[in-house]
Formats: structure tokens, C-alpha cells, sequence
């Protein structure tokens, strides 16, 4: 509740009221009866009614004792409506002196001593009415007009006091308010009404709109103006200064003048107010437009500040994975090196240059060399120096063609000098635009393998031997045997001669594969023969010179593409492999399509590929694949064949340690692929 | 007295037919000889005539090292036909006394015998022998 203090306040100035004029009267003080001598005084009965009001109105601010209100209350408005219905009735309930005798009462208007003002008690009264419903939310709205009128009334007699117009104060017949009591009730009604404050014409004063404000700030000063205008206006008339009509003039004049400048004053503030309104909203937009173009700036620099963080973040993140891939190199290059290490093999690489940056461990393990003694091509000095061409002819090419490197060499054991064969490889390493960046290579010791190998071959050799003796050799000898055995037997001159003729085919026979096997035993042994420099072109030369009869009654042409144009190789045999394939390629032809003999040769790492094509024959390799290269096997019927042609072949290029495969199919033609 | 109606001999060895056949001439007990000089003609004659009982061998002595078709061969081509013959007995015929063919032959167990050469006069007799008994247990 606004105001509390105030409010408790005027209830005990009221109680205190009613108790000093109580006192008054035990004392008969008139001063506190009356206020003023000859003026009415408050009676008893109202001061009691005063205190019990006052109190029940300070009981209902506190909200306590609402039994001891209700008796206070329910006693002045009994007391006050029984005075007051006295004087309706016009009759004597005896209640006015029945505590003290209203002696001092001069009045001659005053027809019943002691008894309080019928406006008095009415006022009284409904003030304990309303008292009684200020709380009641229905009601109380009701209470507050009862206020509003208890107000009035004594407004109208402080007016008639403050005027000196006793009509006012009296209304005319009936026993005048006391001055106190109606400054009192007066008081004591609007207090009573701000308990309320917005109910009735109180909320109009109470309000904190402007109009309220305006209310407060405008109503007491317009009603001091006017009643200090009227006040001077009566005095003035009242001393005779001037008339009546003039007075009233006077006064609209001057409260018109006084209004103006109240108007104005008013005005002025809610000018002001407004003034103050506005700039607030002013304040208000520009601070809303600075806030929306603060947002505006601040989301700007915002959005520039995360794109910012972002691009830093970016940054950030490529530096990390940069940071991780050079990690991973570093972990890679770590985990080669390790691996590398951990091989009992040769490993090395070199630069795009082809200088070597880096051997294994087994590398120094091997050769028995150090870092500073195996680098700038200290590797030379382990190398068998006979495969040192062958090497460096192979890894040129590979070098400067940058394809992958393949050749056998052989390479000195550091702990006891012993060459061992190596098959080195290398690849290149090429980055994105195809660059040589590097070179990997190996070096694997295929010493064992070779030995395996040769010995694969020494075997393969001793079975054809054992072949041959078995069936070529003993073949005929064993017929000699049982010819010469039934020769013994045989009685007949005829059958005798019929044996002798076999007898002199077996003994070719048995001559010619001695021959044979003597050719091969020479190739064999003949294995130390120096290699020589054969340029392909001047054989194939040779080789057509000795066959120019068949070639021409063949009508043959014979093509040739040598990408390697030399071989090394001990000419003689080379002359006899190339023999051998070009004059079967004549035999076995189309008796209808002239031959057509196309040999190649090419590098493949540190060897020659040679390759024997034609349009021949062909031969059934799913029959006699198993015997190609048999000594007396032959593949065709019918063309004197002996099958000494290309087991004489394979020997010669198996013992200078060479290969040769064959491809075929029958009416299409053959090739033979030479490896050397 | 009982003969064998038809013995085979292939082998590329001029000699060895020569002799083989007055062999079995001498023998009296072969009603005819058919001679091969290569795996790949006989194997023809006999794919040609395997419905025909009366035309294929019942004896045959199988060269083992022959220029075009050999006897591995044939023995491979033969393998895999099938004959309207109760019985075809095939003796290895070889000059190679080496292991691996010995080996070799066991990988074909239709094989009656290894025989090396030179063969006598006597071992032909004994396995023409064998033959006839055979048959006569059969029948």
C-alpha cells in the first residue's frame, strides 16, 4: 500500500484527536472542545467515535485484531446513526450527555446539548461504513463514494469556516460541525480512500499517468487561487472596498488571469515532459539505429573474423598435414631404411643423376667397403671386371631411356674374395609431371640360382647324352649285334646277303650318330671359345649366300629389323644357328606360298632376344612340343629329315648360356625366340 | 596247332623288323605280321579298324624311340581308345636301358613287358608262349 506511513500517521492523529478533545471535555478545556471560542465545539460522543474510528483504521492498515475493528467500528457507527436518526426523528434516545453534561454550550441554535451535528454523525457513520467495507473487493467501490461524499460535506464546511459563511458549516438549521471535527473527517475520509487508491475520483489524484500528474500538480493550486481570490474578494467586499457584482467580476478575472499562468506553468511541465519524452524516443531510436548499425558493423566484423579464423584454420590444417606428410616421409623414409636393413640382399639408390646416395647395410656387410670407399663409383672395384660392360651398357640405356634396369654381373665378396652373380635391378621413381627423381635398385645374389640352374642344365644335358646313347647309339649297335649273330646262324647265301646290306645301315647309322655326338661333344667342350662381336646383318649375308639355290627355287624373301645390331656371341655357332633356322624355314615351307623368313633382333636388359618367324608348315606342339629340340626327333614326314638340326642348335645356345623357346601352329608358321 | 592271329611290329629300325619278322616266321605260330615304322601309322590303323576284331593285333612289340610319333605316344593315343578286343598284349621294344624310360613304362600298366634290345631268338619264342597260353585260359 502506497503512503502506509501516512496513513497510520493520520489514524493516530485522529485517535489522538478524539482523545484530546475527550481530555478536553473531562477538563473542560475549551480550546480543545472548540478550537475557537464561540465556534461549536466537538462533542464527546464524536471524540469517542474519533478514537474508535482511528483506531479501527490504523487495526485495518496493520491487518491484525479484525474481531476489536469490527466492535470499534460497529460501536461509532451505532452511536453516530443513532444521533443522527435523533435528528431525523426528532427525537431523544438520551445518548448526548450521558457521559458529560454539554454545559458549555452558548449556542443558541443548539436546541439539544451535547449532541454531535447531524452532519457530524452522518459523516461519522458512513466513515464506519466504509470502514467496514474498505476490504471487500464488491463493495468497496461503493465505500469509496461514501468517502468521496463524507469528503464533500466537509469540505463544504471548512469552506463555510474559511469564508466565515456559516450557512455553509451550519446547513441551516441543524447544529454547525466543529472546525476540527470537519478538518479532521475531512483528513480522515481521503485517508481513508487511499487505502484504495485507484477506486473513484482518489485514483484520478493517485494515478501515474500524466494526467494524474497533471491532476496533482493542477487541482491544489487551482483550488488555493481560488479559494485566496474568493477570500480577498469577500474581505474586500466585506470591508465595502467594493461592490458584490464587481467582486465576482474581480474574481473571474483574476482566477481567468491566475488559471493562465497555472495553465501555462502546466502546460510548461507537460511540455517539458513531453520534451523529455521525446528525446527519450529519440534517444531510443537513434540508440536503436546506432544498435541496428552496431549489429550491422559488429556482424561484419564478425563474419570477417570467423572467415579470418577460418582462413587461419585452413592454414592451420594444411600446415598440420604438411607437418604429418613430411612426418610420414620421414616415417617412411625411417621404415625403408629399416626394411632395407633388415634384407640380406643389395639395396641401393641413386639420385636423378645416377650418383649413389645410398646402399643397405648388407651392401657394406658384402663388399666389405665403407661409405667413403664406396661412393664415386667405388662400387666399380667389386664388380667382376668382365660383366663391367655389359653393366654399364645395360644401365646407360636404362639411364637415359628411363625404363627399368635388369642385368647378372657378378660381385666380390669382401671376407674372401669370391665373385658371386648378382641379378641387379632397378626402377626409376618418377613424380607427377614424370620426372626421374630416383632411382631404386637391387641386388640379389643368384649365385645359388645360377648353380641350381647350370646344374639343372648339366642334368638336362646328361639325360639327352643318356638318350642319345640309349636309344641312338645302342639302337644300332644292337642290331649289328643280332645281325652278325644271325649271319652265324644262317645257312641261306641269300638271307646272308640280305644281313650284310642291314649290317652296312646299321654301321652308317651307328657312324653318322657318332658324328652326331662328336658335334656336340666339341660344341660342349668348345664352351671357353672367345665370345666374338657378330654383326647380324653380315651373317644373315653369309647364310643366304649358302642357301641362294633354295631361296631362289623358293622364291623366299627374307626380312630382317635388327634393333640390336650386334651380338656377342662365337661367330661359328652363331653362323650355324641362324643356318639352321633360316634352312628349315626354306624345308618345311607351303609347298604353294613362297616363304617368308622375318628375323628380328632386340635389347632386353643386358641380353639379345632374336626371334626366327615364318610362313611355313608349322608344327603340332601339343604332339611333339615335349621333343623339339631331340636329337633325332622329327616334326614333319616325308623331307629326309634326320632331327639333328635343332638339338644341334640348342646345344650351341645353351652352352654359351642361352635359351631358345618356339611358338607354332600347323599351317600358320613358326617362331623361334633365341635369348642370348 | 594253335597260332596267334596277328602280331604287330612297330618300330623305325629296318634291321630290327627284318629280323623280328623271319623270328616269328621261324616261330610257326603267328598267322600274320603287321609291320609299322612309326607310332603315328599304327595308331591310324588301328583307330581305323578298332570295331573290326578280326584286323587289330593281338600281339604287339612297341619301339620306344621313333622319329615322328613314338611309342610314348602311341601308347597315349591308344589309351584313350577304345577297341572292340578282348585282349591287346603290348611288349616294349627298346634299345634304352636307361632308368627313366623303365620308369616311365610303369605309368602305363597295360604293358605286358619291357624288352631291351638286342632281343633274342628265345625271348620272342617265350612271350609268342605266354600269348598262346594266355589265350587258351581265356577261351
Amino acid at each position: 500500500m502506497k503512503h502506509k506511513n501516512g496513513l497510520t500517521a493520520i489514524g493516530y492523529l485522529i485517535t489522538l484527536l478524539g482523545i484530546l478533545v475527550v481530555i478536553g471535555w473531562v477538563f473542560n478545556i475549551l480550546i480543545l472542545k472548540a478550537v475557537f471560542p464561540g465556534f461549536a465545539t466537538m462533542k464527546i460522543n464524536t471524540a469517542i467515535c474519533f478514537i474508535a474510528l482511528g483506531v479501527t483504521f490504523n487495526l485495518i492498515l496493520t491487518g491484525k485484531s479484525r474481531s476489536i475493528y469490527l466492535i470499534l467500528a460497529g460501536f461509532a457507527f451505532l452511536v453516530c446513526l443513532l444521533s443522527f436518526l435523533q435528528d431525523i426523528l426528532n427525537a431523544n434516545f438520551g445518548i448526548d450527555e450521558l457521559l458529560i453534561a454539554d454545559n458549555g454550550n452558548f449556542l443558541k441554535d443548539s436546541l439539544h446539548p451535547g449532541r454531535m451535528a447531524p452532519t457530524t454523525a452522518l459523516c461519522s457513520f458512513l466513515i464506519a461504513l466504509s470502514l467496514f467495507i474498505l476490504n471487500n473487493k464488491r463493495w468497496n467501490i461503493f465505500g469509496q463514494y461514501i468517502l468521496h461524499f463524507v469528503s464533500l460535506i466537509t469540505f463544504i464546511a471548512i469552506v463555510g469556516y474559511f469564508f466565515s459563511v456559516p450557512t455553509l458549516y451550519k446547513l441551516v438549521y441543524l447544529p454547525s460541525m466543529a472546525v476540527h471535527t470537519a478538518i479532521a473527517l475531512f483528513i480522515f475520509s481521503i485517508a481513508i480512500s487511499m487505502v484504495n487508491p485507484y477506486l473513484g475520483i482518489t485514483g484520478l489524484f493517485t494515478g501515474d499517468r500524466i494526467g494524474n500528474q497533471m491532476v496533482r500538480r493542477l487541482f491544489p493550486k487551482m483550488i488555493i487561487a481560488l479559494f485566496v481570490l474568493a477570500f480577498f474578494g469577500i474581505e474586500a467586499h466585506r470591508y465595502q472596498v467594493i461592490g458584490e457584482e464587481f467582486g465576482i467580476v474581480l474574481l473571474a478575472l483574476s482566477f481567468s488571469f491566475v488559471g493562465l499562468i497555472l495553465i501555462w506553468d502546466t502546460a510548461t511541465l507537460l511540455n517539458k515532459i513531453d520534451h523529455k519524452r521525446e528525446d527519450a524516443e529519440n534517444e531510443i531510436r537513434l540508440n536503436n539505429e546506432n544498435l541496428e548499425k552496431i549489429v550491422i558493423e559488429r556482424t561484419a566484423d564478425l563474419k570477417k573474423s570467423i572467415e579470418t579464423q577460418e582462413k587461419l584454420n585452413n592454414q592451420l590444417l594444411e600446415k598440420i598435414e604438411l607437418v604429418e606428410q613430411q612426418d610420414q616421409t620421414i616415417e617412411k623414409i625411417r621404415e625403408f631404411k629399416f626394411l632395407a636393413d633388415s634384407i640380406p640382399q643389395i639395396i641401393w639408390t641413386t639420385k636423378a643423376d645416377g650418383t649413389v646416395d645410398y646402399y643397405n647395410q648388407y651392401w657394406f656387410t658384402y663388399s666389405g667397403l665403407t661409405w667413403q670407399e664406396t661412393t664415386d663409383q667405388g662400387w666399380i672395384a667389386v664388380m667382376h671386371p668382365d660383366d663391367l660392360e655389359k653393366y654399364l651398357v645395360a644401365w646407360t640405356k636404362s639411364f637415359t631411356t628411363g625404363t627399368s634396369f635388369e642385368s647378372e654381373y657378378r660381385l666380390k665378396r669382401g671376407s674372401d674374395g669370391v665373385y658371386k652373380w648378382h641379378l641387379g635391378r632397378a626402377q626409376p621413381m618418377k613424380n607427377e609431371d614424370g620426372q626421374i627423381i630416383k632411382w631404386f635398385g637391387s641386388n640379389i645374389d643368384i649365385d645359388e640360382y645360377k648353380k641350381a640352374i647350370e646344374l639343372q642344365k648339366r642334368i638336362a644335358q646328361f639325360e639327352d647324352f643318356n638318350r642319345i646313347v640309349a636309344h641312338n647309339l645302342r639302337g644300332p649297335a644292337g642290331s649289328i649285334q643280332m645281325i652278325l649273330a644271325m649271319m652265324s646262324e644262317s645257312e641261306s647265301d641269300t638271307e646272308k646277303a640280305e644281313l650284310f646290306v642291314m649290317l652296312n645301315q646299321s654301321s652308317a647309322t651307328l657312324n653318322e650318330t657318332l658324328n652326331d655326338l662328336m658335334k656336340v661333344l666339341e660344341v660342349r667342350t668348345n664352351n671357353t671359345l672367345p665370345y666374338d662381336n657378330c654383326d647380324l646383318t653380315e651373317i644373315v649375308a653369309g647364310v643366304e649366300a649358302m642357301l641362294t639355290g633354295q631361296i631362289i627355287s623358293k622364291s623366299a624373301k627374307i626380312y630382317t629389323a635388327f634393333e640390336a645390331p650386334s651380338i656377342k656371341f662365337p661367330k661359328i655357332y652363331l653362323e650355324s644357328i641362324f643356318y639352321n633356322m633360316i634352312s628349315n624355314s626354306l624345308k618345311y615351307s607351303k609347298s604353294d606360298v613362297p616363304p617368308e623368313i622375318r628375323i628380328t633382333s632386340r635389347f632386353a636388359n643386358d641380353k639379345v632376344i632374336l626371334t626366327f618367324s615364318d610362313n611355313g608348315l608349322g608344327i603340332d606342339l601339343i604332339m611333339h612340343g615335349n621333343s623339339m629340340f631331340k636329337l633325332n626327333k622329327i616334326f614333319h614326314r616325308g623331307f629326309d629329315s634326320k632331327g639333328v638340326g635343332l638339338f644341334m642348335t640348342k646345344t650351341q645356345i645353351e652352352t654359351f648360356g642361352g635359351n631358345i623357346s618356339v611358338e607354332s601352329k600347323p599351317n600358320i608358321g613358326t617362331t623361334f625366340t633365341i635369348e642370348l | 596247332m594253335k597260332k596267334i592271329a596277328i602280331v604287330s611290329i612297330i618300330d623305325d629300325d629296318a634291321f630290327f623288323q627284318y629280323a623280328t619278322k623271319k623270328m616269328l616266321e621261324l616261330s610257326n605260330k603267328v598267322e600274320h605280321i603287321l609291320q609299322f615304322n612309326d607310332g603315328e601309322e599304327a595308331i591310324r590303323y588301328f583307330i581305323e579298324n578298332k570295331d573290326e576284331p578280326d584286323k587289330i593285333p593281338d600281339l604287339v612289340f612297341l619301339d620306344l624311340n621313333m622319329p615322328y610319333m613314338d611309342g610314348w605316344q602311341f601308347l597315349d593315343k591308344f589309351i584313350v581308345n577304345e577297341f572292340k578286343k578282348d585282349r591287346i598284349t603290348i611288349y616294349i621294344c627298346t634299345s634304352s636301358i636307361s632308368k627313366l624310360d623303365l620308369e616311365k613304362s610303369a605309368n602305363y600298366p597295360l604293358l605286358k613287358g619291357y624288352l631291351i634290345k638286342p632281343i633274342t631268338k628265345a625271348e620272342f619264342f617265350e612271350k609268342l608262349e605266354k600269348e598262346l597260353e594266355n589265350d587258351s585260359l581265356l577261351d
